[in-house]
């Protein structure tokens, strides 16, 4: 590859902490005339290094949130592997899945969708804890207040619920939620495509800050080619469901290699 | 259509290059809480498109932009939504209390709206060629009856929905989200409006979508010598299509000035940590970004005295003194007491 570290796994004295080998996924679609299949993800390899940012841009239909389900077998993908620290999670069942749930969380475009409104914000905090952890209920309060601290909420927002919440603090609620069991995977898919301008320069700091402070990797999804650039290390560019380019970043902006990572590029509004 | 151009829709008063198409002054605009109770949501909203011109109304989420469009084409929900104060004229022409049967020939005819998302706006069980007949029918007594499908097939073409002849006949659900935005801006200049008034427009859309609709917009701008009133949060599309930019916070206009000095030296903090907060193709990678401190009040909130002080990195006691007023400043409106000349 060009730029950032190769995605041979091999060329690493530690395997990376996740890894797509010529992941795969497709979907069947009912028609009136039976079944057609969508090829969703065509061969997409990459890895994720630890303390590292891959940002994946694509437009709409590329495969970037199937890719993220994937890498987090959310899906199970129909062909290729994933491995976690080495180890082959692609086919693992659910039960044994604990390990990379710990490992790798995720953080989705509309926290108002990804946050139950039923339930107050300490205890949508807590559920994490309660099923992964054998933290007593005292120090799972301890851990929740340490969480709030970390994503800029104040504590008294434990007691309240997500609707009570501005789109930006929802956002924060899903990141400390995230945050909660230590992991060391952030997927961030779209995180701050729901929020306004001064609202998202906010959330990418409190990101940025956190990836610091804990060495964590962040597989960041956007459809935003700034943003992407801003967040990441390297990036790949999803096209029709495969990756057409994967290059350190300023490699990518800099010297596109791929015809349509040019056009991607041409099309930012407001370049001077 | 550039034929048909030449002639003048039905109702068009003459095209003076002089006065501006659209004046909005001093308009305010409320709505109506469950008490009957009426909050009022934009006050004092100023700015004029001239002809030939693209204005854009910047701003984020609940500043009160869609609203001020709304306004301005009289479509505010009923009954809560209502017109409090100031004026709005269409060339020349006072519309805030213009009767529904004189409104429904401006609307469509001399201006007219594209929506964010197109889907909602077009009619689910009608062809994307029978919507723009539709419009045709409505507002072009001049193009007769049997030409009419004709006209719209051209319209069709001008927007650059693709292959027309194959597709004309497709219902909105077929198509995609360009598409059907081509078929809104089809529609719209099927009546040949003065005034198109674009309200995101390309927010749902890929950006290499984005940019061909951009890039359409102002090709009819030119071709037509219409102007257009576009609403967006998006700086960078602002640099993209703006001659003049109003920016809006909290319901107020904060600022308004040509584009081009306005997006390179902002006068009002606002204005600035808008700038300042989007990450851009030439700003520092991982640098720690801009932000805005805090939140938009909400409109029962709104104080006093400057809006954005609780915000504001430059604010002190005067300014929680008083209203602050739009004022000259530098060839520009400012509403803040702290932008010098």
């Amino acid at each position: 590859m060009i730029g950032g570290p190769p995605v041979e796994h091999r060329e690493f004295p530690v395997p990376p902490l996740l890894e797509a080998r010529e992941l795969s996924m497709r979907f069947s679609q009912a028609r009136f005339s039976g079944h057609t299949m969508v090829h969703a993800l065509n061969g997409v390899s990459l890895s994720i290094s630890r303390n590292e940012t891959l940002g994946i841009v694509g437009e709409t239909g590329s495969g970037k949130s199937t890719l993220c389900f994937c890498l987090v077998r959310l899906y199970r993908p129909t062909g290729g592997r994933i491995l976690l620290e080495g180890q082959d999670i692609t086919r693992l069942p659910e039960r044994r899945l604990t390990r990379l749930r710990r490992a790798a969380q995720v953080i989705f475009q509309d926290p108002a969708d990804s946050l139950n409104p039923r339930l107050p914000v300490g205890t949508i905090i807590e559920e994490p804890l309660v099923i992964q952890s054998d933290l007593s209920a005292a120090a799972r309060r301890e851990r929740i207040r340490g969480l709030l601290d970390t994503v800029g909420l104040p504590r008294s927002a434990a007691e309240r619920y997500p609707h009570e919440f501005s789109g930006g603090q929802r956002q924060r609620v899903a990141i400390a939620r995230a945050l909660a069991l230590r992991p060391s995977l952030l997927v961030c898919d779209e995180p701050v495509s729901a929020l306004d301008v001064s609202i998202q320069a906010q959330i990418l700091n409190l990101l940025l800050e956190l990836q610091k402070e804990y060495g964590l990797s962040i597989v960041f999804v956007s459809h935003d080619l700034s943003v992407v650039r801003h967040m990441s290390d390297r990036v790949a560019v999803l096209h029709q469901g495969s990756v057409v380019e994967l290059a350190g970043s300023e490699e990518i902006y800099t010297r596109p290699r791929h015809e349509y990572t040019r056009m991607l590029l041409a099309s930012i509004p407001g370049r001077r | 259509m550039r034929e048909a151009g030449a002639v003048p829709a039905a109702g068009a008063s003459p095209r003076d290059p002089g006065l501006p198409v659209l004046e909005v002054t001093g308009l305010s605009v409320g709505f109506a809480d469950a008490t009957g109770a009426v909050v009022p949501v934009t006050a004092d909203v100023s700015f004029s498109v001239s002809a030939g011109q693209t204005l854009s109304l910047v701003g984020e989420s609940g500043c009160g932009k869609t609203v001020t469009a709304s306004a301005v084409m009289r479509l505010l929900p009923r009954p809560s939504g209502r017109i409090l104060s100031g004026s709005v004229r269409l060339g020349g022409r006072e519309i805030v209390d213009l009767p529904l049967p004189e409104l429904y020939g401006l609307r469509g005819g001399q201006m007219a709206m594209v929506f964010q998302e197109p889907m909602t706006s077009l009619n689910p069980v009608h062809t994307a060629l029978d919507q723009v007949v539709e419009v045709l029918r409505l507002h072009r007594a001049d193009v007769p009856a049997r030409e009419r499908r004709a006209a719209a097939f051209k319209l069709l073409e001008e927007a650059e929905f693709p292959d027309p002849k194959r597709r004309a006949a497709s219902y909105p659900f077929q198509l995609s989200g360009g598409m059907r935005q081509r078929v809104m801006i089809a529609m719209a200049l099927a009546g040949q409006p003065r005034l198109l008034i674009a309200d995101e427009p390309t927010t749902a859309l890929d950006v290499t979508v984005q940019a061909q609709i951009l890039a359409l917009l102002k090709r009819i701008r030119a071709e037509h010598g219409m102007s257009v009133l576009y609403i967006t949060h998006d700086m960078a599309v602002v640099s993209e299509i703006a001659d003049e930019v109003a920016v809006m916070y909290a319901g107020q206009v904060v600022e308004t000035g040509p584009a081009s000095r306005l997006l390179a030296e902002p006068l009002h903090p606002y204005t600035r940590g808008l700038l300042a907060c989007a990450p851009r193709l030439d700003s520092r990678p991982r640098a720690r970004l801009e932000s805005i401190p805090g939140t938009v009040p909400a409109p029962a909130g709104y104080p006093a005295w400057c809006r954005f002080a609780d915000r504001c990195p430059l604010a002190d006691a005067a300014c929680r003194a008083a209203p602050v007023v739009l004022r000259p400043v530098r060839g520009r409106h400012v509403r803040c007491i702290k932008a010098g000349p």
